[in-house]
C-alpha cells in the first residue's frame, strides 16, 4: 500500500503530508488521525458524498492516517488526496503515480480552489514531482517556473487521468497582464501640493517611508493613494513573493503586476496587522510586501502596535512566534503614515482656529514622537490650500502620474545597478554601516553637512537618513555624485524640517 | 543637620503654604531649632491646621527631613535656604518669597535675568518670536527665566540655549520629575548648558494645577524684566505679569493681532502701559544695555550676500507677501519645487525662514 501526497501549510511554507488509507470490515465509519483540524476532520463528509456522486459507495471501517503524525494539518486542501486514497484502497483506480494532489471537494465531486497553491508549487518544484491543483489555482501556480502543474475540474477528471483515459490541462507560461491600468487617482487630477508630490516622487524612487502632516481636507489620503500609480511595476520574482502571501491567505489571484496598496484602519488588531493567530497567518504588513502600507490617522493607532511594527520595518521581514511555533513572513513595505497636526486638526491653519486644550496637545505631541518616526525618512507637511491659493497655481498644469513614473523607474534602475550583489535594491534599505562609504558624495557635501548638522543638531542617525534621501534625489536627477543642493533638499524633509 | 534646613524641609512638605507658616513662626521670636523642639503645641498655637500639624508630626517621626536631604544629595540637587549666600538677591524682601529652593544644575547664576512667558498653546509666530528673544538674551549674556512647559516656555529656553546662554526653568513640581513628558532632553540641555531647574517643592512632588500659579511668583521675582509673548486674558502668564508689576518689575509685551484670543492678554498689558516689544534688538539694547551686533562675532545669520540668487528670491517673496506654501513659492519664485525645498532648508538653517503651519513658511521676524 502506498500513500497519496498532499500538503498542509506551515506559515507560508507547504509541508508534504502522506495520506494512507486502510479499509477493514465492519460497520461504516471514517476516522482520520494525525492531528487534523476541524476542516480536515469534516472532510470525511465531503469525500464520501463526492465519491458517491461518482458511483462509489464507501463501506466498512475506513482509517485515514495523515503522516507525519506530529505535524498539525489544517484546511480542506487534503480532501482530494483523502478521496484518492480511499478510492485506491477500494481498488477503483490504479496505482497513483508520484505527485502532489490539492483540492477541496464539493459534494458533487467538483474541485474548489484552495489556499496555499503557490507554496505547494514551490514544494513540488523543489522535490521534482508534478502538482495537481483545482482549475481555479492553475494560473497562480504557473508563476513558479520549473514546476510541472496540471489543473483538474473535478474528482472525475482526476480519476479519468489516473486510469489513462484523459489528459489534464497543463499550466502554461505565466503571462503578466499587458493591459496598463490607469492610475487612480492620477497626479494630473491633484491641484497644487507641489511639495507633497515631490516628496512622493522621492519616496517611490528610493522606497523611503513617508509621514504626511496636515489638517482635515488637505488631501493626505488622496496623495497617499496616488503613490501606487508611480511605483515601478513588480519584477516577476517580486510578484511571486507577493502572490505567495496572497495565496497563503486565499485571496483571489490577480495578474496585474501593480505593487500592493493596503490601507489599515486604526482599530485593527495587532494580529491582523503583524500576522499570527492559531494558524500563524500573515498580516496586513506582509500583504503590503513590495508595496505600500498606509496608516491613516497614525496617532490613533495603539502604541504597542506601532512598537511592534518597528523592527519588521527595519528588517523587511516579520517573525510571528506563538505556542504552536514560529514562522517568518516578508514585509518589505513602503510605509505611508498620515496624521493631523493636533487632535482637532486645525493647528497652524490660516482660517480655522485650533480648539485643542493644552493637555490634549501635550498628549498628542508625546504620541506622535514615538520611536517609529525613526524609521520615517520623509516628513511632509501638507497645507490645506485656500481657494485663492488654488487659483494661483491653477494654470501651472499638473504633471500626470505616467511622466513621474518614468523618472522613478530610471532612478530605481540606477539604484539596482549600484547595489547589485549587495542583497538590497533601493537606497532606503541601505544599512547604516554602508552609508558614509558608498553614497558617492561630491567633495563639498561633507563640510556643508557638518556645518548644517551643528546648526540643526542632527544626530548620527539623522545625518545618514538625510544622506540616503539625498542619494535618491541625485538618482532622480541622474547625477553620479550627490551635490550640495541635493543634501539641502533632503534636509527639508527631515523630522521637524517643516513642522512648526 | 542644620536646624533651619530641617525646619524648612518640614514646612515645605507640610501641605500648608510655607511662607505663611514661617512668618507666623517668626512672630514668636524663637530660634529655628525651636520649631522642631516645641512640636505640635507650638504649631497649633501659631495657627497651623490640624492636618498640617499631623503631617509634620508624621514626617518628623520617620526622619523624613534627614532622608530628603540625603536623597537630594544623591541626585545632585542643591538645597538653598533663604539665608544662604547663594540665595538669589532678587527674591529677598519680596513678600511670599520661597524659603527653600531645590536646585538642579549650576547655582548661582550671574547676569541680568529676563523672564519670557506666554501661553502653552502659542502660534508658530509666537513660538518663533520667543525663540528669537531667548536667543538675543543669550547673546547679550543675560539669563532667561521661564517655566518648563511647552509653547512659549520651551521656545524661550531653546532660543537661549542655541546661543549658548544660561536659562532657569522654575518648575511647579519636584525638580526630579519631568513634566510635561517629552521635555527630558530640553531639561537635560538646560542643566548641561550651565543653567538650572528650580523648584520650591520637595523631590517627587507631582505636577498639580494649583502649583503653577503659585510658582509664577518665583518667576516674576527672579527676573528683573518680564516679557509676555502671547497670552490670553485668563492665563498663568497674566498672573505672572500682575505679580511682577506688584513688586515693581519691568513688564514688556509683544504686540499681537487684536482678533486673536491668544494675544488678548498681552495686548491688554500694552494698553495698560507695559513696554511694547516691537523689535528684539531694541529690547535687548534697552534692557541689557548692549548693542547686539557688536557682540556677535560668529553670527548664525549670514549676510544677504552669502545667499544664492534663488535663496534671495525666495526670501524676498516671503518678506513681501507673508506666509506662503511651497506651491506659491514655486510659482512666484519661478523655480521647481525641488529647488524651493533646497532653498528653504538652507534658509531655515540660517535662521531666515521658519515653518509657520503645516506646509506653510514665513520669514523670521526682526
Amino acid at each position: 500500500m502506498n500513500g497519496v501526497w498532499g500538503i498542509t501549510l506551515r506559515g507560508m511554507e507547504a509541508r508534504k503530508v502522506e495520506v494512507e488509507v486502510e479499509i477493514a470490515g465492519g460497520l461504516f465509519a471514517i476516522s482520520i488521525v494525525g492531528l487534523p483540524d476541524a476542516a480536515v476532520r469534516e472532510s470525511k463528509e465531503r469525500v464520501r458524498a463526492a465519491l458517491r456522486s461518482l458511483g462509489l459507495a464507501v463501506r466498512g471501517r475506513v482509517a485515514v492516517n495523515l503522516a507525519p503524525a506530529d505535524l498539525p494539518k489544517e484546511g480542506a486542501v487534503l480532501d482530494l488526496p483523502i478521496a484518492l486514497g480511499i478510492a485506491r484502497a477500494m481498488g477503483s483506480i490504479p496505482d497513483i503515480p508520484p505527485g502532489i494532489f490539492l483540492g477541496e471537494l464539493a459534494l458533487d465531486g467538483r474541485l474548489r480552489g484552495i489556499r496555499g497553491a503557490v507554496a505547494a508549487a514551490i514544494l513540488a518544484r523543489d522535490s521534482g514531482i508534478p502538482l495537481f491543483v483545482p482549475d481555479g489555482n492553475l494560473e497562480e501556480v504557473s508563476l513558479v517556473s520549473g514546476c510541472s502543474a496540471f489543473g483538474a475540474e473535478s474528482l472525475e477528471d482526476v480519476f479519468a487521468f489516473l486510469r489513462g483515459e484523459k489528459e489534464l490541462k497543463p499550466a502554461g507560461e505565466f503571462v503578466p497582464s499587458s493591459g496598463t491600468c490607469s492610475p487612480d487617482p492620477d497626479f494630473a487630477d491633484i491641484r497644487g501640493q507641489a511639495g507633497a508630490r515631490r516628496a512622493l516622487e522621492i519616496a517611490a524612487a528610493g522606497h523611503h517611508n513617508v509621514l504626511f502632516t496636515g489638517s482635515p481636507g488637505s488631501g493626505k489620503t488622496l496623495l497617499a493613494r496616488a503613490l501606487q500609480g508611480i511605483l515601478p511595476p513588480l519584477s516577476t520574482d517580486e510578484f511571486l513573493e507577493t502572490a505567495l502571501v496572497r495565496s497563503t491567505l486565499g485571496i483571489p489571484f490577480d495578474r496585474g503586476m501593480k505593487p500592493p496598496f493596503r490601507t489599515v484602519h486604526h482599530t485593527a488588531s495587532i494580529v491582523s496587522i503583524c500576522g499570527g493567530g492559531s494558524t500563524l497567518r500573515p498580516g496586513e504588513v506582509s500583504l503590503a510586501h513590495r508595496g505600500v502600507l498606509f496608516l491613516d490617522e497614525f496617532p490613533e493607532f495603539r502604541r504597542d502596535l506601532l512598537e511592534g511594527l518597528r523592527q519588521p520595518l527595519e528588517d523587511g521581514r516579520i517573525t510571528v512566534s506563538r505556542a504552536s511555533g514560529s514562522v517568518t513572513y516578508p514585509c518589505r513595505v513602503l510605509l505611508v503614515a498620515a496624521c493631523n497636526p493636533c487632535p482637532c486638526g486645525w493647528a497652524g491653519d490660516p482660517v480655522e482656529k485650533c480648539t485643542c486644550s493644552v493637555p490634549e496637545l501635550e498628549r498628542y505631541q508625546r504620541k506622535i514622537s514615538g520611536p517609529i518616526l525613526d524609521r520615517i525618512d520623509l516628513h511632509v507637511p501638507v497645507p490645506r490650500l485656500l481657494p485663492e491659493e488654488l487659483v494661483a497655481v491653477e494654470d501651472t498644469g499638473a504633471e500626470p502620474s505616467s511622466a513621474i513614473a518614468i523618472r522613478v523607474r530610471n532612478a530605481r534602475e540606477l539604484q539596482r545597478k549600484r547595489w547589485a550583489g549587495t542583497g538590497f535594491s533601493c537606497n532606503a534599505e541601505l544599512p547604516e554601516r554602508m552609508v558614509k562609504r558608498s553614497l558617492m558624495l561630491s567633495a563639498d557635501v561633507r563640510p556643508f553637512l557638518s556645518s548644517m548638522a551643528e546648526r540643526l543638531r542632527l544626530s548620527g542617525r539623522g545625518i545618514s537618513r538625510v544622506l540616503k534621501v539625498a542619494r535618491t534625489i541625485a538618482d532622480l536627477a541622474s547625477t553620479e555624485k550627490v551635490q550640495v543642493p541635493h543634501v539641502a533638499e533632503a534636509l527639508a524633509y527631515r523630522d521637524g524640517g517643516g513642522r512648526s | 543637620m542644620n536646624p533651619l534646613l530641617r525646619t524648612l524641609l518640614l514646612i515645605a512638605a507640610s501641605g500648608g503654604y510655607p511662607p505663611r507658616i514661617w512668618s507666623l513662626f517668626e512672630r514668636e521670636g524663637l530660634p529655628p531649632e525651636a520649631f522642631v523642639q516645641k512640636g505640635p503645641d507650638l504649631w497649633k498655637r501659631i495657627g497651623c491646621t490640624e492636618q498640617v500639624a499631623e503631617t509634620m508630626e508624621r514626617l518628623l517621626g520617620n526622619h523624613w527631613p534627614e532622608r530628603e536631604a540625603e536623597r537630594a544629595e544623591k541626585k545632585g540637587v542643591r538645597l538653598v535656604t533663604f539665608n544662604d549666600t547663594d540665595y538669589p538677591r532678587s527674591l529677598t524682601g519680596v513678600p511670599g518669597a520661597p524659603l527653600l529652593l531645590f536646585v538642579r544644575g549650576k547655582w548661582p547664576l550671574s547676569g541680568i535675568a529676563a523672564a519670557v512667558v506666554g501661553t502653552r498653546k502659542c502660534s508658530s509666530y509666537g513660538f518663533r518670536t520667543a525663540t528669537e528673544i531667548g536667543k538675543a538674551v543669550g547673546d547679550a549674556e543675560g539669563i532667561v527665566v521661564s517655566g518648563g512647559a511647552i509653547g512659549i516656555d520651551r521656545a524661550a529656553h531653546e532660543g537661549c540655549l542655541s546661543s549658548g546662554g544660561n536659562t532657569i526653568a522654575v518648575l511647579g513640581n519636584g525638580v526630579d520629575i519631568t513634566y510635561p513628558g517629552g521635555h527630558e532632553r530640553l531639561f537635560e540641555r538646560i542643566v548641561s548648558g550651565g543653567g538650572a531647574l528650580v523648584s520650591e517643592y520637595p523631590l517627587g512632588t507631582p505636577p498639580r494645577p494649583w502649583r503653577f500659579p503659585e510658582r509664577n511668583r518665583i518667576i516674576a521675582a527672579l527676573a528683573e524684566k518680564l516679557v509676555v509673548v502671547e497670552a490670553p486674558i485668563k492665563s498663568g502668564a497674566m498672573v505672572t505679569a500682575r505679580l511682577a508689576l506688584e513688586i515693581g518689575r519691568e513688564v514688556w509685551a509683544v504686540p499681537g493681532r487684536i482678533s486673536e484670543e491668544n494675544c488678548s492678554g498681552s495686548n491688554r498689558l500694552l494698553y495698560d502701559g507695559a513696554l511694547a516689544l516691537v523689535s528684539v534688538s531694541d529690547f535687548v539694547s534697552l534692557a541689557f544695555g548692549r548693542q547686539l551686533g557688536l557682540f556677535r562675532q560668529n553670527d548664525s545669520r549670514e549676510s544677504v550676500s552669502a545667499l544664492t540668487e534663488k535663496e534671495q528670491r525666495i526670501l524676498a517673496v516671503l518678506k513681501k507677501s507673508g506666509e506662503r506654501t511651497v506651491d506659491n513659492l514655486a510659482v512666484e519664485g519661478t523655480m521647481s519645487p525641488a529647488d524651493v525645498f533646497s532653498c528653504l532648508a538652507t534658509l531655515a538653517a540660517a535662521g531666515r525662514v521658519f515653518p509657520s503651519g503645516p506646509g506653510r513658511w514665513s520669514a523670521v521676524p526682526g
